[in-house]
């Protein structure tokens, strides 16, 4: 798989001026005192993850990986791990970015708060791959691409919702009290899908054409 | 032992089926499969790799089952190399060294001096001919047993054509190496390979020996009255002129009166598929 990540890697890193420009636009938006800009990290790095995918269709790379000595269930998985490295990486430069709000008197560090952005950052970065990637494996670009618009307003308003939520009602407020139990469990069932996701990619990977 | 045995292999679609294809490649040998556009070439190759999985039949590499390992003694290079097209030699290299075990990096920078392929530019920005030049490389890269290609001199000029039939030469030097090659572009075959497979329609007409299959059958120049007169299973295809008929046949059922020349693979496949048709 090592090579697989590789390539998802490099692809990234090929990409890598317009990922920093985003970060960095986010980044400040945030700092100015627009805190749930930064759940937009996880959210743009899931869009770059997937437009891989695509990119992978038309450049036939999909085809000539199953040439390489890895099963489709590797192809699948690797796709999985990048997500999921993707969701703790930018969790990472979120958790910094609060960090950077702290030093510079823009926000009080809190420990609730910090919950709050690790929890939903991960839960950003990983329940919108949950959910497309059995529809991009499912589906051929095309229709990928349809599906992909609808499932971007959809992740849209639901995130929307959450970070307007974030600051202290409903439960998101509840989610971010690491002291209540809630927490957990919406961690658990995040990997849990997550999980269930990669099974049912892996089916319908393993009986397609490519 | 075989390199490869393909048995009963199906696959049906809208409007074309590969219909209970069988055939094998002798370790040690390269096949040729020949066949128009869409008769099904594209389709056996894709699963043999797994890429398009077959309705029924069995296919055995090496005498086994297929497995992602045993996929580092296979180079394969399809009509579409499917390099991401942002990546360069550097990032191809980076990526086949952590995918196979035996990749030869040496190897491979060799023959990216031999090809001349550019060292920092992207892969989008290469020529057909250079893809196609990558592909081999890299299936050459990782000391494969068995090369599978599809099509890999299609819309080539001749002289890149002859540089790959050359380098496929090469590799069958070691008696261990097979080759299954698939063109439609006959003159290509003609010239490395020992067996003929062809393909019409999602049907294998024939597979033989190339050498027997130059042996087996001739050219006789005659008149629509005496063709009459010949066995019907001896007649292959028939093309009439003004001056008579001129028509592929089986040496062994014509009266050895004829006036026989020899035939061509390219001449014997369009007989055999004008007479199908």
């Amino acid at each position: 798989m090592k090579g697989l990540l590789l390539k998802e890697l490099i692809m990234l890193k090929k990409g890598s001026v317009i990922l920093i420009i985003f970060f960095i636009l986010f980044g400040i938006n945030g700092l100015a005192g627009n805190a749930t800009m930064f759940f937009l990290f996880p959210l743009f790095t899931d869009l770059l993850l997937y437009g891989h995918i695509n990119y992978d269709e038309q450049s036939k790379w999909q085809q000539y990986s199953i040439a390489l000595p890895y099963g489709r269930k590797t192809i699948v998985s690797s796709k999985y791990v990048a997500m999921a490295v993707g969701a703790v990486v930018s969790t990472a430069i979120v958790v910094l970015s609060y960090g950077v709000s702290v030093a510079i008197g823009k926000a009080e560090f809190s420990l609730k708060s910090l919950v709050g952005y690790v929890i939903l950052s991960l839960a950003i970065g990983i329940v919108y791959p949950t959910f497309f990637l059995p529809l991009a494996y499912k589906f051929n670009s095309e229709k990928g691409r349809t599906i992909m618009l609808f499932l971007n307003g959809a992740s849209g308003a639901i995130a929307v919702f959450l970070l307007t939520a974030i600051d202290g009602t409903g439960i998101v407020a509840k989610l971010s009290n690491y002291t209540n139990i809630l927490p957990y469990i919406a961690i658990a069932a995040v990997i849990v899908l997550f999980a269930l996701s990669w099974f049912i990619s892996v089916k319908i990977y393993e009986k397609r054409d490519l | 032992m075989n390199a490869i045995e393909i048995t009963n292999l199906t696959k049906k679609y809208k409007g074309f089926t590969l219909d209970n294809l069988s055939l094998n490649l002798p370790q040690g040998c390269i096949m040729g499969l020949i066949g128009e556009n869409g008769a099904g070439k594209s389709t056996t190759i894709k699963m043999l790799l797994d890429i398009v999985r077959p309705d029924s039949g069995d296919i055995k590499i090496f005498g086994a089952e297929r497995s992602a390992m045993q996929k580092n003694d296979i180079g394969v290079v399809l009509d579409e190399v499917g390099i991401p097209e942002s990546f360069t030699i550097k990032d191809i290299n980076a990526i086949m060294k952590h995918s196979f075990t035996n990749w030869n990096e040496k190897t491979f920078y060799d023959y990216m001096d031999r090809f001349r392929l550019p060292e920092k530019k992207a892969f989008k920005t290469f020529s057909k001919g250079m893809k196609m030049k990558m592909g081999i490389a890299i299936a050459l890269s990782h000391d494969a047993k068995l090369l599978i290609l599809d099509e890999p001199t299609s819309g080539l000029d001749p002289v890149v054509r002859d540089e790959i039939v050359e380098i496929l030469n090469d590799f069958t030097r070691d008696e261990s190496h097979s080759i299954l090659i698939s063109s439609h572009i006959v003159s290509d075959l003609e010239k490395i390979c020992d067996y003929i497979a062809f393909i019409h329609d999602g049907k294998l007409m024939l597979c033989e020996e190339k050498d027997r299959l130059l042996e087996q059958f001739c050219f006789i120049n005659t008149t629509e009255d005496m063709l009459k007169e010949l066995d019907k299973s001896a007649i292959i295809g028939t093309k009439s002129n003004k001056f008579g008929v001129e028509a592929i046949v089986n040496r062994e059922k014509i009266p050895s009166s004829f006036d026989t020349q020899p035939v061509t693979i390219e001449e014997l496949f369009v007989f055999m598929v004008k007479e199908a048709k």
